[in-house]
C-alpha cells in the first residue's frame, strides 16, 4: 500500500512521557530514555542503535573517549531495562485525541490493538482514504464508493454514481412535456415519436416549407394550405433525378480517381526508370528529366520542341564516336607515313655520312702508312730523298739522329695528332652504329 | 530512521532551548522548515575582551548528526578575520547545540592556540596581544552598533 503504514513500528525514541525522566535513564546520544540499553566496560550506557552507529564513526566511548569496540558492549543489567520499559508514556497518537497512558513496553500493543486513533485505510479499494479507527464504521456507511442500489430500477452501483443516476434511470416516471401523459423513461422516447402534441416540421420542409407545429395539426390543417403540397410530385421527381445524377457523378469521380492513381503509379515507375538510367548515363538523363519536369506544367504543342529521346541521343552519340575513331585512324596512318619517310631520309643521310667517313678513314690509313714507311726508311737507311739530300752517305746513321732533332719531334707531334683524330673518328662511328 | 534520528534530536533541542534558554547565547533556526540549519548569537562574556559584543554564527548540521559534527561559521560584522571556527575532529555524538556553544564561549576567552581555526589571528594573539585586543574591541564595538 502506498500510504504510510499506520502499523509501522513505534519509534520508542520519539515518545512523550508523563513525568520528567530520571537523567540517569537518558541516553546521552539521542537524549531519550534508553531503548535496548547496552553497557560499555567503562560504565556508560547507551541505546543499542545509538552506540552501534557511534562506533561506526569512531571506535571510542562517546562520553570519555576510551577505546571501545562492538564486542565490548554487553546488554545492561535487568533493572535498567525494567526501569525504562515501565516508564509511563502517552500514546503517540495523543495529538489525534487518544488519551491513553501506559507503560512504554506496552505502547506498541496498544497502538496495534486498542488505540482508536490510528489511521486505517478504507476497506474499499477505490477509496483507500485513511480514516481514524474510531470513525471507520461511520465512514463505511457514508463512503462514496460503497455499494448501493437504485430504488426504482434495482440496479446496483457505487454511491457517487447513484447521484447522477436519477437523471438517467430507465425506471423513472417522466411526464411528456407536450401532452401531459406520464411514462417510465424507457418508454418516453417511443412516445415522443407518436405524441400528437409534439411539434414536428412539415414533411416538405426539405423543399423549403418553414412550418412547424403539433403532429396532429400536420394532416388536418397544414397539408391543406401548404404551398409546396401542389408541386409535391414534381419536387419528388426532381429529387429522384438529382439523386441519380449524384450517383453518376460519384461513379465518374471514382473512375477518375482510379485513373489518376494509375497514372501516378506509371509516373513513379517512369521516374524510377529515369533515375536508374541517369545513374548509368548521368550527362543525358539529368538534363532530360529537368526538361521533363518543366514540361509537366504546360503540355507540349510544337513537335519540334520535343527533346530527343534517350535512344536517339545514344545513337547520335554513337555515330559521332565512330566518326571520331575514323578520323583518328586516318591521322595515325598519315603520321606513320611521315615517320617512315623521315626515317628513310635520315638513314640515307647517315649512310652518306658513313661513306664519307669511311673514305676519310681510308685516306688517313694511307697517310699513316706513308708516315710509317717514311719512318722505317729513315731508321733502316737513306731510302728517301729528304734523308739523302740532307746527309752525307758516310755519316748517315751517326749524324742523322743528332742533326734532325726538330724533325723527329715534329713527326712525333704529327703522329700523336693523327692518332687523336683517329680515336675521335672511331668514337663517332661507334656512336653512329 | 537513521536520518530522522538527527532531525528528532535537533527538534527536541530546539524545544528545550526555547523553553529553558542558556545564558551566554541564543539559538534558533535560519528558516523554520529546515531543522538542520541553525542561527546562533553568542554574547561576549563579561570580564573578557569580548564583553559587550554579539557574534552571529550559523551551525549547519549534516543529516548524519549526531554521529558527524556540524560546521560553524561566524558572521562578525565587517571583518571575517577572527570569526571562523569549525567543530574539530574532537567530535563526539554526545554533543548538542548547547555543549557546542558553551565550548565556543570558553574558547573565546582562552583561544586554543595549539590548533587555531584562524592561524593569523592566533599568531597575533600570541605575539602581539595588545594589537589583537584592539582589533577584537573594534569588532565588538561594531557588532554592538549593528544590533
Ligand atoms: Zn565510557
Ligand atoms: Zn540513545
Ligand atoms: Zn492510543
Ligand atoms: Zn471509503
Ligand atoms: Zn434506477
Ligand atoms: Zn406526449
Ligand atoms: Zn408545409
Amino acid at each position: 500500500m502506498s500510504h504510510t503504514d499506520p502499523m509501522a513500528e513505534v519509534d520508542l525514541h520519539n515518545l512523550t512521557f508523563t513525568e520528567t525522566v530520571n537523567a540517569n535513564l537518558i541516553c546521552c546520544i539521542c537524549h531519550a530514555p534508553f531503548v535496548e540499553p547496552m553497557a560499555s566496560p567503562c560504565g556508560h550506557i547507551f541505546c543499542e542503535s545509538c552506540i552501534y552507529q557511534a562506533l561506526e564513526s569512531a571506535s571510542q566511548c562517546p562520553v570519555d573517549r576510551s577505546p571501545l569496540a562492538l564486542s565490548d558492549l554487553k546488554t545492561a543489567v535487568k533493572i535498567i531495562h525494567n526501569m525504562v520499559n515501565e516508564l509511563q508514556t502517552y500514546c503517540p497518537r495523543v495529538s489525534f485525541g487518544c488519551n491513553h497512558v501506559g507503560q512504554r513496553h506496552m505502547i506498541e500493543h496498544h497502538l496495534k490493538n486498542d488505540c482508536e486513533y490510528t489511521l486505517l485505510p478504507c476497506e474499499l479499494e477505490e477509496c483507500g482514504e485513511l480514516i481514524l479507527k474510531k470513525d471507520m464504521n461511520s465512514h463505511v456507511e457514508t463512503c462514496r464508493y460503497r455499494m448501493s442500489e437504485c430504488m426504482m430500477c434495482r440496479k446496483k452501483m457505487r454511491a457517487f454514481e447513484l447521484e447522477d443516476h436519477h437523471e438517467l434511470c430507465p425506471a423513472e416516471i417522466v411526464k411528456c412535456p407536450h401532452c401531459e401523459i406520464t411514462n417510465v423513461r424507457s418508454d418516453h422516447m417511443k412516445h415522443l415519436g407518436e405524441c400528437p402534441e409534439h411539434p414536428i416540421p412539415c414533411t416538405l420542409s426539405p423543399f423549403g416549407c418553414k412550418w412547424i407545429g403539433a403532429r396532429k395539426n400536420l394532416a388536418t390543417i397544414h397539408q391543406k394550405e401548404c404551398a409546396y403540397e401542389g408541386i409535391k410530385d414534381f419536387l419528388y421527381q426532381q429529387k429522384q433525378r438529382e439523386d441519380a445524377l449524384h450517383e453518376e457523378l460519384n461513379y465518374a469521380r471514382r473512375g477518375y480517381e482510379s485513373l489518376n492513381s494509375q497514372l501516378e503509379g506509371i509516373n513513379t515507375q517512369v521516374s524510377h526508370m529515369q533515375d536508374s538510367l541517369s545513374a548509368m548515363f548521368p550527362s543525358y538523363f539529368q538534363s532530360y528529366r529537368s526538361q521533363d519536369m518543366y514540361n509537366d506544367d504546360e503540355p507540349i504543342t510544337d513537335l519540334n520542341d520535343v527533346p530527343l529521346s534517350p535512344q536517339e541521343i545514344i545513337m547520335s552519340d554513337n555515330e559521332r564516336l565512330k566518326n571520331d575513331i575514323e578520323t583518328i585512324t586516318a591521322n595515325i596512318a598519315s603520321l606513320e607515313l611521315k615517320q617512315n619517310v623521315a626515317l628513310m631520309t635520315e638513314t640515307l643521310r647517315m649512310q652518306e655520312e658513313m661513306q664519307s667517313l669511311r673514305a676519310l678513314c681510308h685516306g688517313l690509313r694511307m697517310q699513316m702508312h706513308y708516315v710509317l714507311m717514311e719512318r722505317r726508311g729513315n731508321v733502316g737507311g737513306p731510302s728517301t730523298s729528304t734523308a739523302g739530300a740532307n746527309a752525307t752517305p758516310g755519316a748517315s746513321t751517326s749524324t742523322n739522329a743528332p742533326t734532325n732533332p726538330i724533325n723527329g719531334i715534329t713527326r712525333m707531334r704529327n703522329w700523336i695528332g693523327w692518332s687523336f683524330i683517329l680515336r675521335r673518328i672511331m668514337i663517332t662511328f661507334r656512336l653512329l652504329m | 530512521m537513521a536520518s530522522e534520528q538527527g532531525a528528532l534530536l535537533l527538534r527536541r533541542q530546539l524545544r528545550d532551548l526555547t523553553k529553558n534558554p542558556v545564558e551566554g547565547f541564543s539559538a534558533g533556526l535560519i528558516s523554520d522548515n529546515n531543522i538542520y540549519e541553525w542561527e546562533v548569537l553568542v554574547i561576549g562574556t563579561p570580564d573578557t575582551i569580548y564583553e559587550g559584543g554579539f557574534f552571529k554564527a550559523h551551525l549547519i548540521f549534516p543529516s548524519t548528526y549526531p554521529m558527524m559534527p556540524p560546521t560553524m561559521k561566524f558572521h562578525p560584522p565587517g571583518d571575517d578575520k577572527y570569526g571562523y571556527e569549525k567543530a574539530s575532529e574532537r567530535w563526539s555524538p554526545v554533543h548538542t547545540v548547547e555543549t557546542i556553544l558553551i565550548s565556543v564561549i570558553s574558547m573565546l576567552s582562552s583561544p586554543n592556540d595549539e590548533s587555531p581555526a584562524n592561524i593569523e589571528a592566533a599568531k597575533e594573539w600570541r605575539e602581539d596581544y595588545p594589537t589583537f585586543k584592539k582589533k577584537v574591541q573594534r569588532i565588538v564595538r561594531r557588532s554592538a552598533d549593528m544590533l
